[in-house]
């Protein structure tokens, strides 16, 4: 598989002094992230603290006030979202968000299609199948409506499409959010197949032990600001992370 | 995209702008010589009726070109300010005051709608300044003649076109000729009906049955239907042109060729240029068509054609004779002083106008004939001039 | 009789149809009524009366060519009217529309001319079928719809045009996450409703001649025609639009022919009555 995919850059993603405003509240304050490929790369932080505005940022959908983002060394800065997603970047959401009216293979295949267009047209039958194993979606009847599989099977479906489009790098907001244990072996297992073809995680989660389990390196926001950014054992250390997240009001999970 | 909105906002202010050079592009007035006399016309621009515009613009032009090349009145040239009327009676009046409210405007001339001149009415007596209705309904004579003395009818009144043409088929198709009646319900419409089935009880005949519409419909099959089940072999119809075309077209394909005795609409050019060769047999007792045999008239539609490549509408030849008119009662008068020439209109009492010949001794209904015609071969034929007496 | 008023009422009906389908794809697309929609069925209407009687093309081309031109005063609509206001609520977007719908009135008096005209028919002639007589353009004009809504099934179900519109129409977010430029997949789907609204227009010019305001009336009767079918379902709209015909034309001829477009509203209040959804209602979706 990997002999099929560019040759990666040093860097995945970079973030280079991002800034953004929201009518005077500071969303994020002179962001610096560096992301390496089959990186999993945590993003954590009391709520509010601007996780999502720096994927919206990522993605487009916002955007920087200030600095630049680059992909694979590309400045994307002024992209619009489609063409960023085209380029290599997959997104996953906290609530699933699938086309609810199509079936499950037209949703597999959406992203495929388009952000992959020039190099293969059609899924790889036997990628799709290790794929969907360790979803443990492998009886699921693909022409079915995506609205009868359940929460947790949604959420799997949208990592499994976003492994299959093969990205450089995937945002995955609160996978783990409203699954129950099991299917979170099954999001750590599809995460172990997109680190081995080397495809970057950049993971917002709630769940302290997951992220502290399989990250790599963490990022620690507060009210914008990056506290710190270290390997988990030395965030579980310091003392300024500990400090908002026990002074933090509220950090019960959403 | 700030920058795109601006270019939208500067589009959509550019097509605004563009509006008032379209509308009043033929006003201009030459900047040396006396001052113009100004005339105001009230007409419809935009929205549903706007034909009636375009024929008002465009005869203006015709008008302006002909009375200040022949020396203006008064010695000096005229200029008609025209404003519009958007169609409903609200805007009539709207733009009414408007004009009013210039010192300079001498006389008023309503829009083609009995409605919008009736409803312009209490703004005439209240500015005091002669008005001339273009409306043909006998209520809006009625309000002329008892009402308001500023209110002058320059057009011929539907009882009197539509008598005629009844007198005309009862002669023509005999006693014994089966009617069905079919209307427009919009109020001149069905007045014309009310009227023609009134002609028609003087003659003690009684339609088989009246078919009445909504104005915009389209679809007259159920309607048709009702005529061909009642078993008349004469139909009577009023309604304005589009829906005239519409309903010859509709009626002729059906199979149904019996004579059709329309309203106005029906043997007006737009009518028989949208239906074409359908329209023959379709009789009416009408104000104008561009065949019309006053020598007048013939001149101008003769003119018009020439000039805008278009037949001349009734609004045009309408607004002609109302312009000349008003401009003869500024000549009578000697001045523009408003009651003076107020004065002077109901001392008219024979205008040759290109339409029809005038009568302004009373205010109401001052045009006393029109043309009854028949159209044959896709063209209207004029069989005879009817013209009418006022009592006075 | 009956069979008369059976044709026309259907021919007319599935023009309203034509008319409510485009309103629902835009609607689905984006969430919004498109108010300027019956000004679709003027302008395809206008612009076949400038190829077929201006430049004296078939009245086959003509459809086409006139079609293919409301495409583009589709992408130009939406650029204008929706794309500025997208993030904007409803109700901006809803008066922007209506604006459009007037300037689109006027528009068309401006390029065309006040004077009602007419373009040629599609079929000329009549059908005598026992004492029934039906005109053959009424007949061309179910044909045609009826391919023309065939074509569309195809191209938003069976292809992937389709796919990407129907992804759009369901999460333009999600969509652009997958590759799909949004605006695109916008543009193309005004386009596609002007194109099929604007045939509408040429079929009907013939029997009902075209002026600038044609529109308002087919308009407001496509709209009944959605909430009867059920708001944003495109058989919905198809069936809707041709039971609006049908009870014009029967209730006209049996009931009232003053009071045909109450007739339509009574219908209308009688099945939101019975079924709030409409006939074919899916449960009413949480974008708009």
């Amino acid at each position: 598989m990997e002999n099929t995919m560019k040759e990666r850059h040093l860097d995945v993603l970079k973030l280079e002094h991002v800034s953004k405003n929201f009518g005077g509240v500071v969303a994020a304050d002179d962001i610096c992230i560096e992301i390496n490929p089959g990186e999993i790369f945590g993003l954590i932080g009391p709520n509010g603290a601007g996780k999502t505005t720096i994927l919206n940022i990522i993605m487009g959908i916002y955007d920087a006030d200030k600095g630049n983002i680059y992909l694979g060394g590309t400045d994307i800065t002024k992209l619009p979202t489609y063409k960023r997603a085209r380029m290599g970047i997959a997104r996953t959401f906290q609530h699933p968000r699938l086309l609810t009216r199509c079936d499950i293979l037209t949703n597999i295949q959406m992203g495929i299609d388009l952000t992959k267009r020039t190099q293969k047209q059609n899924v790889d039958e036997s990628e799709l199948r290790e794929l969907l194993e360790a979803a443990n979606l492998q009886d699921v009847d693909l022409s079915l409506s995506v609205g009868q599989l359940s929460y947790g099977q949604q959420k799997l479906l949208e990592i499994v499409r976003a492994v299959l489009s093969h990205p450089y790098i995937m945002l995955v907001d609160e996978p783990a959010a409203g699954l129950n244990h099991r299917e979170m072996d099954y999001i750590v297992a599809l995460f172990n197949i997109a680190v081995k073809k080397g495809i970057a995680v950049l993971l917002i989660e709630h769940a302290m032990d997951l992220v502290m389990g399989i990250c790599d390196r963490i990022t620690v926001l507060n009210f914008g600001k990056q506290i710190m950014t270290g390997t988990p054992d030395e965030v579980q250390n310091n003392d300024e992370v500990i400090a908002a997240y026990l002074g933090g009001s509220a950090n019960a999970e959403d | 995209m700030t920058r795109k909105l601006k270019a939208v906002t500067l589009l959509l202010i550019a097509m605004l702008l563009a509006f008032p050079v379209f509308a009043g592009g033929n006003s201009e007035s030459s900047s040396d010589g006396p001052e113009p006399i100004k005339i105001g016309l009230t007409a419809v621009l935009t929205g549903d009726r706007s034909l009636e515009g375009q024929y008002s613009r465009r005869v203006i032009e015709i008008v302006e070109e002909e009375i200040n090349g022949s020396g203006g009145v008064l010695g000096r040239p005229i200029e008609i300010v025209i404003e519009d009327s958007l169609g409903t009676d609200i805007g009539a009046v709207n733009a009414y005051r408007k004009l009013a409210s210039d010192d300079d405007i001498v006389a008023i001339i309503t829009p083609d709608s009995s409605n919008d001149g009736m409803a312009q009415s209490p703004s005439a007596l209240e500015f005091r300044i002669l008005t001339t209705a273009q409306g043909s309904s006998p209520t809006l004579r009625d309000m002329c003649n008892n009402d308001n003395p500023y209110l002058f009818q320059i057009r011929t009144c539907d009882e009197t076109l539509c008598k005629a043409l009844i007198d005309y088929a009862y002669e023509e198709f005999g006693p014994d000729a089966k009617y069905a009646v079919i209307h427009d319900t919009e109020t001149s419409s069905n007045d014309q009906a009310r009227l023609f089935t009134e002609a028609l009880q003087a003659h003690g005949v009684e339609p088989l049955v009246t078919v009445p519409f909504t104005t915009g419909t389209k679809d007259f099959s159920s309607h048709i239907a009702i005529i061909q089940q009642s078993g008349a072999d004469v139909i009577i119809a009023a309604a304005f042109q589009t829906e005239a075309a519409i309903l010859i077209q509709q009626i002729r394909s059906m199979g149904i060729d019996s004579p059709i005795l329309g309203s106005n609409g029906f043997a007006d050019p737009v009518t028989i240029g949208l239906a074409g060769e359908l329209c023959d047999n379709v009789y009416s007792g009408v104000q104008w068509v561009p065949e019309t045999t006053n020598p007048k008239g013939a001149a101008l539609a003769a003119e018009y054609q020439e000039r805008f490549n278009e037949a001349c509408g009734k609004s045009a030849a309408q607004v002609y004779d109302n312009i000349n008119i008003i401009c003869e009662a500024i000549r009578i008068a000697g001045t523009t002083d408003r009651e003076a020439v107020r004065d002077a209109m109901s001392t008219i009492s024979d205008y040759h106008g290109a339409i029809t010949t005038y009568d302004c001794r009373t205010n109401g209904g001052c045009g006393l004939g029109g043309l009854l015609v028949r159209v044959t071969k896709g063209q209207a034929e004029v069989l005879g001039e009817i013209i009418s007496e006022k009592d006075i | 009789m009956n069979l008369q008023l059976l044709f026309s009422g259907f021919s007319t009906g599935i023009i309203y149809s034509l008319i409510a389908m485009g309103m629902v794809l835009i609607f689905r697309s984006v969430g919004i009524m498109n108010f300027a929609q019956g000004e679709f069925l003027m302008f395809g209407g206008y612009f076949c009366y400038m190829f077929n009687r201006l430049l004296d093309l078939p009245i086959g081309l003509s459809l086409i060519l006139a079609s293919i031109c409301m495409g583009f005063v589709g992408v130009v609509f939406m650029r204008t009217s929706y794309w500025p206001l997208r993030h904007a609520e409803s109700k901006a977007i809803i008066v922007s529309a209506m604006g459009a719908s007037i300037a689109l009135k006027e528009g068309a008096r401006l390029i065309w001319g006040a004077v009602p005209v007419t373009v040629d028919r599609a079929s000329e002639g009549v059908v005598n079928i026992g004492t029934a007589v039906i005109m053959k353009q009424n007949i061309a004009i179910i044909v045609i719809a009826f391919m023309v809504m065939v074509l569309i099934y195809l191209l938003l179900e069976k292809t992937f045009i389709g796919n990407i519109m129907q992804a759009t129409a369901q999460d333009q977010y999600m969509a652009s996450l997958t590759g799909i430029p949004v605006i695109v997949s916008i543009g193309m789907t005004f386009a596609i409703s002007a194109m099929i609204t604007g045939i509408g227009g040429g079929l009907l010019a013939p029997l009902f001649f075209l002026n600038n305001t044609m529109g308002t009336t087919a308009g407001a009767k496509a709209f009944a025609a959605i909430v009867i079918g059920g708001f944003g379902s495109v058989p919905g709209a198809i069936v809707g639009g041709i039971i609006v015909g049908l009870v014009e034309a029967f209730g006209g001829a049996y009931i009232s022919s003053t009071y045909q477009l109450v007739l339509i509203y009574v219908v209308l209040f009688i099945v939101l009555m019975l079924r709030p959804q409409g006939l074919f209602g899916e449960k009413i979706q949480e974008k708009a």
